[in-house]
């Protein structure tokens, strides 16, 4: 009789035991069982160091990450000369480094394959104390270019870039959000380079950006300087046609009213990925 | 022998034969089954330092040994998860009528995975809901729910052979 739960009847549940277990119970085993599991075991003494090496490595694995975590401090701290220290040193803030930003994606963290020494060459050239900005990059509309945002500690955003690459690009970008402003495409007569970068400041006027090429530190573009808050600066970047992808970074410094570098990024991207 | 493998020879007198069996109806090969339970026994064995309690041992190889038939399960996609979707047999339909006669490890074998990991549990090797929960690793209300499903699948399975 089938109960009223949709389960067995103990009537049933007796009779479906009763059949599992005699066919079960039909089964016929090796009977080296236990011989094959000795084997296996031979030796109280695995047991006896189990039982310190575990903890042991359990401590020596805390101490690895502690001295690791101590290394990684002072590796971001060693990211940022310190030259001219500033008052209002912001180690701690994290950078955004997208990863192959033109055609490829955004992320946290050290982009793979970063050539970090050449990195360091461009911040002790800058003797930037410190870094209070972030990136942030999107595919535009088209998917062609990408924007590119740059963001003060408190939130501000401090200038946006588009950068485009490929054969036939006039160098020539709308640039979206938070400043729209749509310029006609005009042609720059140039056949290479296949990268442009369109930038504009914030309102004081004090971000600038530069390209280079990661390779050998040479500019693609010059500063932006003495730019217009109320304008785009544009540049085309200068290099020959290379047949593949290479490194590039983007540096962004922001210098306060003595003069003095107050922040820099600098973003390792790929120029000229598909 | 040692301390310790007393008490593994222990477990193993106790229970070794009943979880091969148990694996034997869950993966289908007597061999695949032994060697199972072996690396079930081999890991307690090894987590004897920290486990010394028979009770819980003995817990521990019995997840050991469902985890590692399903692992072979998974290896060999054995095909025998089938999901079955028919309703269940009528009110009238006892299993009396029908599987007292069948082989009825075979019908259990058609069941999906985890509703024979319940049927052998209960009514092989005879643990209760808490313990069936505890080595599958789902609450007691997913066995009840596995349970009930087991007995409605096996009713349309045995409806069907009829």
């Amino acid at each position: 009789m089938k109960q009223a739960d949709g389960g067995l009847s103990a009537a049933e549940e007796q009779q479906l035991r009763t059949r599992i277990h005699r066919q079960a119970d039909s089964i016929q085993l090796s009977g080296d069982g236990w011989q094959r599991i000795a084997k296996r075991t031979q030796g109280r003494k695995t047991v006896m160091r189990k039982r310190l090496l575990i903890p042991a490595t359990a401590a020596l694995g805390v101490i690895l990450v502690v001295v690791a975590a101590v290394a990684v401090n002072r590796r971001a701290d060693s990211d940022v000369p310190t030259a001219a220290p500033q008052p209002t040193a912001t180690a701690d803030y994290p950078i955004i480094w997208p990863q192959a930003l033109v055609g490829g994606t955004t992320g946290s963290g050290p982009a793979a394959g970063d050539p970090v020494p050449t990195a360091e060459k461009f911040l002790g050239e800058l003797g930037v104390p410190t870094s209070g900005l972030t990136f942030s990059a999107e595919p535009d509309d088209g998917g062609g270019a990408r924007l590119v945002k740059v963001t003060a500690r408190n939130g501000s955003v401090l200038g946006t870039m588009n950068l485009r690459r490929g054969a036939g690009a006039w160098g020539v970008q709308a640039m979206r959000s938070p400043r729209t402003t749509v310029r006609n495409p005009e042609p720059n007569g140039a056949v290479n380079p296949p990268l442009s970068v369109n930038f504009r400041t914030d309102s004081d006027g004090t971000a600038r950006v530069r390209l280079l090429d990661a390779r050998n530190s040479k500019e693609l573009t010059r500063w932006s300087e003495n730019i217009d808050p109320n304008q785009d600066w544009q540049a085309n970047a200068n290099f020959t046609r290379e047949p593949n992808p290479f490194p590039g970074y983007l540096v962004l410094t922001v210098q306060d009213g003595g003069g003095r570098f107050s922040s820099v990024v600098v973003m390792p991207l790929t120029i000229g990925a598909a | 022998m040692s301390d310790d493998r007393d008490e593994l020879a222990i477990l193993y007198e106790r229970d070794y034969a009943r979880l091969v069996r148990f694996a034997a109806l869950m993966v289908g090969s007597v061999g695949d089954a032994e060697e199972i339970v072996q690396d079930a026994f081999v890991a307690a064995y090894r987590s004897l330092w920290r486990i010394r309690d028979q009770d819980r041992l003995g817990a521990y190889v019995m997840r050991s040994v469902i985890n590692g038939c399903r692992g072979s399960l998974r290896r060999k996609r054995h095909g025998r998860h089938q999901v079955i979707s028919e309703g269940v047999a009528g009110p009238d339909q006892s299993l009396s009528s029908v599987a007292v006669r069948r082989d009825m490890v075979a019908v259990l074998a058609k069941l999906p995975q985890r509703q024979r990991e319940v049927m052998f549990l209960r009514y092989y090797l005879d643990q209760s809901e808490e313990r069936i929960a505890r080595a599958m690793g789902i609450t007691r209300g997913a066995v009840k729910t596995h349970a009930a499903r087991a007995a409605g699948n096996l009713r349309s399975l045995l409806e069907r052979e009829k």
